[in-house]
């Protein structure tokens, strides 16, 4: 089974190579990215004709689970995958709508899509693995840190980032 | 009073939020960095009923809009800058070939 999320972002990766004007006006494409053993597809914004109508879409993410039992497991390990990636490239990666598609191939570009929420695309050289030191305070803090630049809302994102600076006292109470 | 782990907090911020708000062109508040975002940011925040002469946001207040906003870009940095500080490379990415 794939497992398949609709994302509000504003990423889109590429693959790298040299800024010409050929690679500027290529569309966007799909890239794996390898994380706590998982590959995952970030696939970029789409537009979808429906009845001479134009929607746009935003990115969507897929992974491959092997078996109903690694289940929890991968999705423990995109939520982390959504922290690290939002943190690394200090962007919103909120995960919309989660679903499950039947078959192997994660590459597929549908599934689960939402409405484009940006206007603009933060296109970023494709790594090929991000990863994050195993330790939970540090996924804690990264967790809010997501919260907290995915949010609208400027009394949460305070709220969020002085939560991190909280976090980030492992150990210690809250005072 | 603050806890020994809230000062703590308190001292990084101090130490940290002025080179922030300069970038932001943020005012200083009245109290220092550290009291100020867990006084009249945390705790405001979280509670809407306080002792008297203590902050209530108000989201409805325009200027409060526009101070809250401040202070989210500064807490932002600070935030970022506090999981660097503790863990040098929180996330490391592989580049792929060319």
């Amino acid at each position: 089974m794939i497992h398949v999320v609709g994302l509000r972002s504003p990423i889109a990766f590429r693959l790298p190579g040299p800024l010409t004007a050929k690679s500027l006006t290529a569309d966007l494409q799909a890239v794996g990215i390898a994380f706590d053993g998982h590959e995952f597809i970030w696939h970029p914004p789409m537009k979808r004709e429906l009845d001479g109508e134009t929607d746009d879409y935003g990115p969507m993410i897929s992974v491959l689970v092997p078996g109903t039992e690694d289940s929890p497991a991968v999705a423990d390990a995109l939520q982390r995958f959504f922290s690290a990636v939002a943190f690394r490239f200090a962007q919103p990666v909120e995960d919309v709508i989660h679903g499950g598609v039947g078959g192997n191939d994660p590459w597929n570009p549908h599934g689960a899509r939402t409405q484009r929420y940006y206007a603009a695309t933060h296109v970023i050289d494709a790594p090929k693995e991000i990863a994050v030191k195993p330790d939970e305070a540090l996924w804690l803090a990264l967790a809010i840190y997501r919260e907290g630049i995915n949010a609208t809302s400027s009394i949460y994102r305070c709220l969020c980032f002085k939560n991190v600076l909280d976090a980030n006292s492992c150990g210690q109470s809250a005072g | 009073m603050p806890t020994a782990a809230a000062k703590a907090r308190d001292d990084f911020i101090n130490s940290h939020a002025s080179l922030f708000a300069e970038w932001h062109k943020v005012a200083p508040p009245e109290t220092d960095w550290g009291t100020y975002f867990r006084e009249e940011i945390r705790n405001a925040a979280a509670h809407v009923v306080r002792p008297e002469g203590r902050r209530v946001l108000n989201p409805d207040r325009p200027r409060e809009r526009v101070l809250l906003q401040n202070d989210a870009s500064v807490l932002l940095n600070l935030a970022a800058e506090a999981i660097g500080e503790r863990w040098p490379t929180p996330v490391v990415v592989t580049p792929r070939d060319w």
